[in-house]
């Protein structure tokens, strides 16, 4: 999976739909095996999310949360 | 380690629809995720990758995860410029763009929580600037989708 280097993101206002199509094949072709995903997916429910709750820079997120 | 829902705003349910979507082999039901929900995706990757022990704090995978994250996101325009016929000085308005929807806000969400969580010193300033757009959108697309929300 190597990055690309043309694959950089512009203004969406002059991207062409065939762009756009190029674009969400190559998201879609990157995506890691199933695996991977859940245990990556596992960790961040497990700990990035109590890791966000106990840290100090939270307040726009939360005022944001109760604002919603 | 306990979650908070409240301090989530995609559950684990919505990412297990979206991937069980993308991972079911149909090009049906994969034409069917937005671009908005790949990003999602791609952002709890990004974190998850963040919180493994496979590799160190901010790899190069990782930060490629962010990276498809945030492009994701911006493939489909949020807002559109529109014309408007009355005496303002600016002869150009922005309303919402069709692609705008609750996914678009769940992954500016989530690119919030990256940056808080990312190495970017400025990430809080960043965050700051972020919340604005997405309330904006949020206010938006419940004014235009009130049976959605």
């Amino acid at each position: 999976m190597g990055l690309n280097k043309d694959f950089v993101p512009v203004d969406p206002e002059f991207l062409t739909e065939e762009s756009r199509q190029e674009f969400r094949a190559q998201l879609l072709s990157d995506l890691p095996a199933h695996a991977e995903l859940v245990y990556l997916a596992d960790l961040y429910y497990a700990q990035a999310v109590s890791n966000i709750h106990s840290g100090s820079n939270t307040n726009s997120l939360t005022t944001l949360q109760a604002w919603l | 380690m306990k979650t908070l829902p409240s301090y989530n705003p995609v559950p684990r349910q919505r990412l297990d629809r979206i991937v069980s979507a993308l991972y079911s082999g149909s090009d049906e039901a994969i034409k069917g995720v937005y671009n908005q929900e790949l990003s999602v995706v791609y952002s709890v990757l990004a974190m998850g990758e963040l919180m493994s022990d496979k590799n160190p704090p901010y790899s190069p995978l990782q930060k490629r995860y962010a990276y498809y994250a945030k492009l994701a996101v911006t493939i489909d325009c949020v807002y559109v410029v529109c014309p408007i016929s009355t005496s303002y000085a600016t002869d150009r308005s922005y309303t919402l763009s069709q692609h705008a929807c609750v996914a678009t806000v769940e992954a500016l969400l989530l690119r919030a929580l990256y940056m808080l969580l990312n190495d970017d010193p400025g990430s809080a300033q960043k965050v700051w600037g972020n919340l604005g757009l997405i309330i904006r959108l949020a206010m938006s697309v419940s004014d235009a989708q009130p049976e959605t929300n």
